[in-house]
């Protein structure tokens, strides 16, 4: 199973990812983007995004792919508290 | 490719504390989740419930590849890529295993000043773990190789 750094941003609540130009073809491809903080256990906060990627735009020797999320998650382990 | 033991594989393990971990399910769809890990004798030890989904993926998939990013370098802009053979196991890892983690994650001086500074909802994290599923577990993960990549 492949995984690489990117770049990423919101466009409203889709995320894109950036990669190198010339890195990874994720056209049609399922893909998860994550991004997260830490490290400590208060600290530690994320959320993933699952979705199938096609590509968005090309500038600055970035590729961005957008990802239209199908599945969601995210935590925020600083803000535990009773159910 | 790098071998597991060369210096700059070293250096990530040591300047990183969160590796994404990249695991595959028995029908071969991807998953990714950030884990805590800690090396010791050529093995990351990961604490996690017995059937997590990573411990579950590795348990049929057990090639899972890693990304540290080396957040305590001093230069930045690249992150290392591992590869490496995952075990899940029953059971917390072995106490001494259980105190070079407590040290890394509970006791170091930036960890010390954010558990003191939530004192407060430590038995909520307790009920939280309790809740794992499969109840504890740890996977064992032997690097196989690694490459050091550039962070856009």
């Amino acid at each position: 199973v492949a995984i690489a750094p990117a770049r990423a941003r919101f466009v409203g609540d889709r995320p894109l990812v950036g990669l190198a130009t010339g890195g990874a073809d994720l056209a049609g491809r399922e893909v998860i983007v994550l991004v997260d903080d830490g490290p400590w256990w208060f600290r530690l906060r994320g959320a993933s995004f699952r979705g199938v990627a096609r590509r968005d735009s090309e500038a600055e020797g970035v590729v961005w792919w957008a990802v239209a999320p199908r599945r969601v998650l995210a935590w925020d382990y600083g803000m535990i508290r009773e159910a | 490719m790098l071998p597991p033991d060369a210096p700059v594989v070293r250096e990530f393990l040591r300047d990183s504390l969160v590796a994404h971990v990249a695991s595959r399910s028995a029908a071969g769809r991807p998953f990714v989740t950030p884990l805590w890990f800690t090396p010791h004798a050529g093995v990351l030890w990961v604490t996690t419930g017995r059937d997590t989904r990573v411990a579950r993926n590795v348990a049929r998939q057990p090639e899972v590849t890693l990304l540290l990013w080396g957040e305590a370098r001093p230069r930045p802009g690249k992150a290392l890529r591992l590869r490496a053979r995952a075990t899940r196991h029953a059971g917390l890892p072995p106490w001494a295993l259980l105190l070079r983690i407590a040290a890394r994650y509970y006791l170091a001086p930036g960890a010390l000043a954010s558990e003191f500074g939530n004192v407060t909802r430590w038995l909520l994290r307790a009920r939280y773990y309790a809740q794992v599923g499969g109840g504890p577990g740890h996977v064992r993960l032997v690097p196989l190789d690694a490459e050091v990549v550039p962070a856009p």
